[in-house]
Order: structure tokens, then sequence, then C-alpha cells
């Protein structure tokens, strides 16, 4: 989405009929007629629009040379969902008291490996954080 | 190829010229009391650039006045025209009532983006973190997202019960990021839009520590199937 460029506290004048469109040219001032109200800068809101939008994978890259890391991107995203629904059902057991000393200290052992080893993997593979998670439409967020 | 941009009532008296995609005119063909609004395509189906966005955003406001339109998502291709007739026969009675629905309303867009002045906390295991201790810790973020998750929902649904009031039918969503409080579309009668921005302004008055982006009016594009 491109930043809009208008002021702060931009308010539109009354659209009771169809918003003017200006030329196909001028696409920063067509989105600028369709802010019927704003707080805040809209160009500061787009830019953060954006952001959030950007840093979710939208689909796997099927040029060949990032074919490799969109694949690793999905599996590492899968494991990591595993992973923690595997975590918070152990987190689960243990606010319910069912689990031993023992046990919590083998669970969180075994549960700080694994995101060791999955902090290792998006290394080699590039990926940050927020890379790892797909964006489900209205269910939200997978991770 | 036919370029689909919306779905009409038979219109009782010729269209002002309107120009497509490609610099093709705008043309309409009906059927019983549907009409669809089509330009001709040649070649690849066009991208979904911003001009092209906007150009097919412009020929459907251009049928906004005064008439019920159900807007066509960018990028609907068909064979021929009699594929497009075909498609109004076959759903000639849904758009009858998908173009009642949407009559003398217009769709707006609300969204809310809260601080994230309190980010929630993501630490990294201490190299000599024992188990418990990394499970506790884990424990402690889980409930710190619990807590903000509440929240949002809280105050998500406080903003969107203020602005559901006008609105005949709405879609939202409440943390579609962690960014992003709400996330939401209101179909409103064409002459509630002032009373909505008065709305809107007021919950920014009263939520100083959100920044609300409320745009519109838009063609009912997310109001264009029924129940």
């Amino acid at each position: 989405m491109p930043a809009l460029p208008v002021p702060h506290q931009a308010t539109a004048q009354p659209a009771t009929s169809p918003s003017p469109i200006p030329s196909e040219g001028d696409t920063l001032l067509a989105l600028q007629h369709k802010v019927l109200h704003s707080t805040g800068d809209p160009a500061e809101f787009a830019a953060e629009l954006e952001r959030a939008c950007t840093a979710l994978p939208q689909r796997i890259d099927a040029d060949p040379e990032e074919v490799e890391r969109g694949l690793a991107k999905l599996v590492l995203t899968l494991i990591e969902l595993l992973r923690q629904l595997m975590e918070r059902q152990a987190l689960r057991r243990i606010e319910r008291g069912t689990v031993s000393d023992e046990e919590i200290e083998r669970l969180g052992e075994t549960f700080m490996r694994l995101e060791r080893r999955m902090e290792e993997l998006k290394v080699i593979f590039g990926l940050e954080g927020e890379e790892l998670n797909l964006n489900l439409g209205p269910l939200g967020n997978l991770l | 190829m036919l370029y689909l941009y919306a779905i009409i009532n038979r219109p009782t008296a010729p269209l002002p010229p309107n120009t497509g995609l490609g610099g093709q005119p705008v043309q309409c063909s009906a059927w019983g009391e549907v009409a669809a609004i089509y330009s001709h395509h040649e070649g690849p189906a066009p991208r979904p650039e911003a001009a092209h966005l906007w150009r097919h955003e412009e020929v459907v406001e251009r049928l906004l006045d005064g008439r019920g339109v159900l807007p066509v998502r960018f990028g609907a291709l068909l064979p021929d025209e009699a594929a497009l007739l075909a498609l109004l026969g076959e759903r000639h009675d849904r758009f009858v009532a998908g173009l009642a629905r949407v009559a003398g309303r217009v769709e707006v867009s609300v969204r809310a983006l809260w601080s994230a002045e309190a980010p929630l906390p993501v630490s990294r295991p201490a190299e000599a973190e024992n188990g418990r201790a990394y499970l506790a810790r884990r424990m402690a973020e889980a409930q710190a997202r619990e807590a903000r998750l509440r929240e949002a929902r809280q105050r998500a649904g406080a903003l969107h019960a203020a602005l559901n009031e006008l609105a005949a039918a709405h879609t939202h969503q409440v943390l579609p990021h962690e960014c992003i409080l709400l996330s939401a579309a209101y179909l409103i009668p064409r002459e509630a839009i002032d009373p909505f921005r008065a709305t809107v302004g007021a919950l920014g008055a009263a939520n100083p520590d959100l920044r609300l982006l409320c745009t519109g009016p838009w063609p009912a594009y997310h109001f264009v199937e029924g129940e």
C-alpha cells in the first residue's frame, strides 16, 4: 500500500456522493480523497499497516533460487506451530498440577532445546521470527 | 475476453460514457432485472497494480450514483457475452436480492491501530537456564499474551458496538495482527456517512492511545454475498 501524503489530522470533505477519483497516475491523491477520518498521520498509519502485512508470507516464492527458502519457511512454520501447541499443552498440565517436579524439569529441558534448535535453523535459512507465520485470512495468523 | 466490473439493476436509461481498463469503453448487458458492466479485454489477465485497481474502482463508483451496485472483485474475466448472459441468468435471483440489500448503502472501512508501547515479552532462554526456569518464563509470557488478548477483545468490542449502531451489516476482525486492534467494514446508509464519521471522531477522542483510520464511501465489496 502506498504511503499517504496527507497532513496531520486529515479530515475529508463530506462524501455524500462518490468521491472524485483523480487520474490513474495519481493514486496517492485518490487515497487521500477516501479518508473520512484519521487520528494521527495517515502516512504513518499506512506505513504501519504495510509493515504488518509484508511481515507475513503470503505464498511460497516459486522463483527457483528462492524456492528452498520458501519451503523451509513453510516447514519451519509448521514445526513451530507443533512446538508451541505441545508447549502450551504442557503449561496447561503444569497449571492443573498434574505434572511432577521431575517431569517439569524434563519437559522444560526438551522445549528449551527445541526452541534453540529452531533459532539455529532460522539463522541457517535466513529467516526472522515474524516470518514464521501464515496469514489465514479471516481466521487471523497461524502463530 | 470480457472484464467484469459490477452487477446493477437493469438500467432504465443509457449509462453515461465510462472508460475501463486499457482505455476500453465500458458496456452493459442486461438479463431479466439485472445487468452486467464490463469492457473488452485482450491479452493476459490484468495485474493488480495501483493504476488498474483505481481504474476498476472508478468505473464502479461512477455507477453508485443513485442505484444499487454489486461490485465485482478486481480481475474477473469471462470468455464472451454468451458466458456473461449465462452467469446473469444462473444467478439472477441472488443478484436481485443482493442489489436490494446494498441499495442506498455504502461500505466504510475502519482500522484501529493500538500502541506498541508495551510489546509482548519475547525473550530467549539464557544459556544457564534450567528446564523449570524455562517453563516458568514461558508461562509468564503466555499469561501476558492472554491478558493482552482479553484487553484487545474488550476494547475492540467497545469500538465495534459503537460503530455498528449505524450499520445494516458488518464484518470485523479483532487483532488480525499484533498492532491492529480492529479491522472492520460496515454497510451503512449513504446518508449516515457523516454521523458515522462523527462516531469515529468521538471514539478517537475517547481513546487517545488508539489511531483510527476511517475510509470510504466504497462500493459494498464485503457485502456482495448474502447471509
